[in-house]
């Protein structure tokens, strides 16, 4: 059975898709066939970090949500990011979410079959033979993040050092402990340069009895990336994707 | 994973299904309900959404007939449906997402032109 990873943080703005784009990236380049799917309906994002815009999304989590297509008809192999060490086997696809306000708007006022998203997951790793599948999750708590965490292998939490990410992950890993996610990562990101890393490791490790998988500093590199590509296929070197490798590889040994 | 996999497209319910089966209700579930909700979930997933008490006897290590008990509590609280077959099946009553319930519709149309 493929491995099922959630990506999810309490609050907006921790760097959420940043980060599931590029882990997902990291773990095919390690030969693996891995797939992302975009349930932040009401904010989706993560497709921008692999060039697409309204124009270019033809096919979408909301027309399979629609009954218009199936779901492996809104996966675009997205593979061409990966760099060229990567190996024969590895491979990366994307479900994003669409960007067009009447779809997002339509969602919004008339739900949907939440259980089609259940069997939708099922089906892609079916249909594109996957791995690993990420889910790029809404913040906060709702019934697609529900959904997501219920039924993941791993899910990662991400908070920022900040007294309203610290509350605000307390509640989402007391849900994921009373719905007994089988393995559970925090990731903090955008640590500044000045703290003291260790310290902060083991402050949140003992604050959530949780491991901490990686830090991420606040790099100007990444700011300055814009969201326009995946930072740790054009810096691989840079210590932050150095720190994002060693989380994919936790996350590989599950 | 799914060999019996229908080639047809999903279907959309009708708005005025009833509630039916929220992931929210796990947060409120006892326990051992919780455990065999949760277990349909990742077996319909993998496209195996009808069960039986049996089967879900040999998941949670109990006796058939308290698995059954527990289902038929499940079915009475809304979150199963029993298929009447020869075999009794149980499957998962998923509602729809909640809607939102806008002050003024004309902010919705003018959103979805």
């Amino acid at each position: 059975m493929p491995t099922i990873i959630s990506v999810h943080s309490f609050r907006g703005g921790t760097g959420k898709s940043n980060t599931t784009a590029n882990l997902a990236a990291t773990v095919a380049t390690q030969g693996n066939r891995v797939g992302i799917i975009d349930t932040d309906i009401a904010s989706p994002g993560v497709h921008v970090l692999f060039g697409f815009d309204e124009d270019r999304i033809k096919r979408s989590l909301n027309d399979y949500l629609w009954g218009r297509c199936e779901i492996k008809d809104a996966a675009y192999d997205v593979s061409n990011v990966l760099p060229e060490t990567a190996t024969e086997n590895s491979a990366i696809y994307l479900v994003p979410s669409s960007i067009r306000s009447g779809e997002i708007a339509r969602v919004l006022r008339e739900g949907y079959d939440v259980s089609l998203l259940n069997e939708g997951f099922g089906e892609l790793i079916d249909d594109l033979d996957l791995d690993y599948l990420f889910i790029d999750t809404h913040p906060g708590l709702n019934e697609e993040t529900l959904l997501s965490i219920t039924i993941s292998d791993i899910l990662v939490l991400i908070l920022r050092p900040d007294a309203q990410d610290f509350q605000g992950t307390a509640v989402t890993v007391e849900v994921a402990r009373k719905l007994e996610v089988p393995q559970m990562f925090l990731m903090v990101n955008k640590a500044l340069s000045i703290m003291d890393f260790g310290a902060l490791k083991q402050k949140v490790e003992e604050t959530y009895n949780v491991p901490v998988a990686g830090i991420l500093p606040l790099t100007e590199e990444m700011i300055q990336l814009g969201s326009q590509g995946l930072f740790c296929m054009k810096y691989p070197d840079h210590p932050l994707s150095q720190v994002i490798l060693n989380i994919a590889k936790q996350v590989m040994i599950g | 994973m799914n060999p019996e996999k229908s080639p047809q497209l999903p279907k959309k319910k009708n708005l005025s299904d009833p509630p039916g089966f929220s992931t929210v209700d796990l947060l409120t579930l006892p326990e051992e309900e919780r455990r065999i909700v949760q277990w349909m979930m990742r077996q319909s997933m993998i496209g195996h959404s009808e069960v039986t008490a049996m089967e879900v006897a040999a998941h949670i290590g109990e006796e058939e007939e308290i698995a059954h008990t527990r289902l038929e509590s499940l079915v009475e609280q809304g979150l199963l449906q029993k298929l009447n077959e020869t075999e009794e099946r149980y499957k998962l009553r998923h509602g729809r997402k909640q809607k939102r319930r806008p002050r003024s519709g004309k902010i919705w149309q003018a959103l979805e032109q």
